[in-house]
């Protein structure tokens, strides 16, 4: 199931609600688990087994590795964190690369093996669970005694099928005690509405001209920059409406989830990009590879290798394909360059370069990234480029002309300012008024987005590959 | 302050879950007129259809199609839409003057499809050895290029006009100028995707100087003013215009067979003009065989092979011909060879609008069809 549809809109979000502040203290995580499944398992229910199973060893081996660490078996704990580790990797890798695997290796091209359907967020639930079992291999959680709770915390449905990826060090104490509040869940309703507009409003609207794009024979340059930057926007608002919707949500149901977005397109440079894009991504790797690997702290050359490796990796969680990998790559080349080599002049630039230089890189990246193979990527390229195509088509200038005003409103939504509008708002009527203003309007956003979701049969879901 | 949040929080999700409870509470409807369609109806429930999927993908599908207030719903669509300067809504161009077109662009077909489909009429034509014309009508947006949305892209026509002359062996009937030309009548409806009877009527007088027949006249009468069609139901603009329909209400009694079974006299129904769509007004839709034996004269007998456009063509040549077969591909699954040599065909149509012909399917059964 996905948030911005009829079903969980006007069934499932209301009744999980009403059923969860009827139902007293106790009961409460169990509701949360047994929704969350029903959620995962609407599309696939098959599924459904797997997550069983995941949270069911994961459980257990965290139980274990507490136990035999505080006996002093150190090392017998290690031995079980990676067993847990191997596990849940080995069935990440399973479902997501075999097909990957199978399609480019001559051997196993040979043996005609049919790969397995991927399942839905296992990408993300599947970096929960590893951030559990490593921090209480670590100390620095305890570990979960109820299996409700933890199968509760990897499953639950706001963050389930594209995060945030949160983790256990970040709801360990919500788990068992959080507060709730009408308060908190109007602040969340007010968070999910504008989540839900995003998606269906804006990035629904523009992945059309993406769409369009993307699949025709003849580009102009004009038209293939037009397509790059509709397909920028379309993940940004897209991505970041799943997270506000997410984060919404967790407030409703008393959570507090970390920010996963903080205004990418604003950032002054890659990494800072990076440090604003996908948040929870970027820590997790950092938290369990890059500084598990040595970090910065073991010279140049090998920060030079960690970084490779956790940019290959960043690259083939977004997919298996060598479009991905290419991706990653193609980052930590820019991450890289940063870091040793023009860091010190790019922070002599003004900073409206340092914007430009920023949203170029990271407007080529998306093209490797949207493009269904490295070939197509380069054409569009060219394209890009002028090469071998006119300057502007009827279509380019017809759509740029039909999505002007929804381009704008892009551009100014994906910065700060409309928050700072909000903020300055507050500050200056009376309580009262902005508390009806706000409440009003995310109430017409989520009624217009309904109408949009009733009229329209565009409503991508982006993540099936991560 | 704590009273207001509770309101706006209840009162928010009890409507939306309101929504969905009218909406299975309410009578289910089959079909809509308005968007000339069936509507997903209530799941069935079974341990199968879970564990596939099934029920799953219904449910979504009879929540959002059976929604109280559907049209409503699509019309704020369209408002906001329009509002944000859009031209393009669900696949129509909102042309100037009210006037939508279907968006079909040079990567809405496959030219390497129209050469086969070329080729296999073209040898289906010449094992025949009947005199054959092929009409193929052109596109609205091509014919009122200046109607289209500034810069909207719209398909090149004249490579498809000039591979079916290089590749056909019989004429081609090529309407364009003749609809360049004609003054002031609107040759198609501006909110459906067909030709008015006055285009179809200017074809019927370029059909008869191409076969050598003297085109008999008659008075065209408005039937119906207030047609919004098929372009209208994928917009539900609240100000789109209405359209006329008329046709010739004098001709003579004739019979007409609908697929070997129902009968009338007439290729009119008059009371699909209270329906949706007008546009069934001729000859009640689209069947797969209708035959016409209008008492004329002639001896001639005209086999069409067609789309829905023929239907406000064919009554003209009541007149001219004494029994009349149309054969819609899509619908009719018989061997068109067959239907020929039982009629005792003496003149073949093929009358397809271009567009539709580039992406019809029911014409590759011609393949096939040998005597």
């Amino acid at each position: 199931m996905v948030f911005s549809s009829l079903l969980f809109l006007t069934l499932f979000l209301p009744l999980t609600l009403f059923g969860y502040y009827m139902l007293p203290g106790r009961g409460r995580n169990l509701l949360l688990l047994i929704v969350s499944l029903l959620f995962y398992a609407w599309g696939e229910p098959v599924h459904i087994i797997l997550m069983l199973i995941t949270t069911g060893y994961i459980w257990a081996l965290g139980l274990a590795v507490e136990r035999v660490k505080q006996e002093g078996k150190t090392e017998l704990a290690r031995g079980l964190m990676i067993l847990a580790v191997v596990l849940s990797l080995a069935t990440l890798g399973y479902y997501k690369y075999f097909g990957f695997l199978t399609k480019n290796i001559p051997f196993l091209q040979t043996m005609k093996l049919k790969s397995p359907a991927l399942p839905i967020g296992i990408s993300f639930y599947t970096f929960q669970a590893l951030s559990y079992i490593i921090d209480v291999y670590r100390g620095d959680v305890k570990a979960q005694r109820s299996w409700i709770n933890f199968a509760m915390y990897v499953s639950f449905f706001p963050q389930l099928i594209a995060g945030p990826i949160v983790r256990y060090s970040d709801v360990e104490n919500q788990l068992v005690r959080r507060r709730h509040s009408t308060k908190k869940i109007a602040q969340g309703t007010v968070r999910f509405a504008v989540g839900l507009g995003k998606k269906v409003l804006l990035a629904n609207q523009i992945g059309l001209v993406w769409t369009e794009f993307s699949g025709m024979s003849q580009l102009s340059t004009l038209g293939a920059w037009l397509g790059a930057l509709a397909f920028a926007f379309q993940i940004y608002f897209d991505f970041s409406a799943y997270s506000d919707m997410a984060i919404g949500m967790g407030m409703m149901f008393g959570f507090h989830f970390p920010e996963n977005f903080r205004y990418p397109y604003q950032a002054l440079s890659v990494s800072d990009f990076w440090r604003r894009w996908h948040i929870t991504l970027g820590t997790w790797f950092r938290e369990y590879v890059y500084i598990p690997m040595g970090g910065n702290r073991r010279g140049n050359r090998r920060q030079l290798l960690n970084l490779l490796v956790v940019w290959s990796l960043t690259g083939l969680w977004h997919g298996a394909d060598w479009q991905f990998l290419l991706w990653g790559l193609y980052y930590f080349a820019f991450l890289a360059l940063e870091k040793f080599v023009w860091k010190p002049y790019l922070e002599k630039c003004p900073v409206m370069v340092r914007h430009a230089y920023t949203m170029l890189v990271v407007l080529f990246g998306w093209v490797i990234f949207a493009c269904p193979d490295v070939s197509t990527a380069l054409g569009f390229y060219k394209a890009m480029f002028g090469i071998g195509v006119p300057f502007a088509d009827h279509a380019a200038r017809f759509y740029l002309a039909g999505n002007l005003s929804l381009l704008l409103i892009l551009a100014i939504g994906c910065t700060a300012i409309p928050r700072n509008v909000v903020y300055a708002l507050q500050r200056r009527v009376q309580p009262e008024v902005y508390a009806r203003t706000v409440y009003i309007a995310s109430a017409v956003l989520i009624w217009i987005s309904v109408a949009f979701l009733v009229a329209d049969s565009y409503n991508p879901f982006l993540y099936f590959r991560f | 302050m704590k009273k207001r949040r509770s309101r706006f929080i209840v009162l928010l999700f009890l409507s939306l879950w309101l929504l969905a409870a009218a909406t299975i509470a309410l009578p289910v409807r089959e079909f809509s007129p308005n968007e000339n369609r069936y509507l997903a109806q209530r799941p069935e429930i079974s341990f199968k259809a879970i564990r596939t999927g099934d029920f799953q993908n219904h449910l979504s599908e009879f929540l959002s199609d059976q929604i109280p207030f559907r049209s409503g719903w699509i019309r704020v669509n369209t408002t906001v839409k329009k509002l944000m300067g859009r031209r393009e809504i669900n696949g129509i161009y909102l042309g100037k003057g009210h006037h939508y077109f279907q968006k079909f662009t040079d990567d809405s077909y496959s030219a390497g499809r129209m050469r086969s489909v070329f080729q296999m009429m073209d040898t289906f034509i010449q094992e025949q050895k009947i005199p054959t014309q092929v009409m193929l009508v052109p596109s609205p947006g091509s014919v009122y290029k200046d109607r289209l949305p500034r810069n909207a892209p719209y398909y090149d026509e004249e490579r498809v006009y000039s591979t079916a002359k290089q590749m056909l062996s019989c004429p081609v009937i090529d309407l364009r100028e003749t609809f360049a030309q004609a003054g002031e009548g609107e040759l198609y409806y501006r909110t459906d995707h067909h030709w008015t009877t006055q285009g179809a009527e200017i074809a019927y007088e370029q059909y008869c100087n191409a076969v050598g027949l003297t085109p008999r006249m008659h008075p065209l009468t408005a039937v119906s003013e207030k047609f919004r069609g098929t372009l209208d139901s994928k917009v539900l603009d609240p100000f789109a215009p209405k359209d006329t329909i008329s046709a010739w209400t004098d001709l003579p009694s004739v019979t007409i067979t609908f697929d070997d079974d129902k009968t009338t006299d007439t290729p009119y129904f008059q009371e699909k003009l209270q329906e949706k769509d007008q546009y069934a007004y001729f000859f009640g839709g689209n069947w797969g065989k209708v035959t016409i034996d209008t008492g004329a004269a002639s001896g001639k007998k005209l086999l069409v092979i067609k789309d829905s456009f023929a239907n406000s063509f064919v009554p003209f040549l009541f007149e001219d011909y004494s029994q009349i077969i149309m054969l819609d591909l899509r619908y009719f699954h018989g061997n068109v060879a067959d239907v020929i040599a039982q009629q005792g065909s003496s003149e073949l149509l093929f009358l397809y609008e271009t567009s539709n012909f580039l992406t019809d399917n029911g014409i590759l059964q011609l393949a096939g069809n040998q005597k």
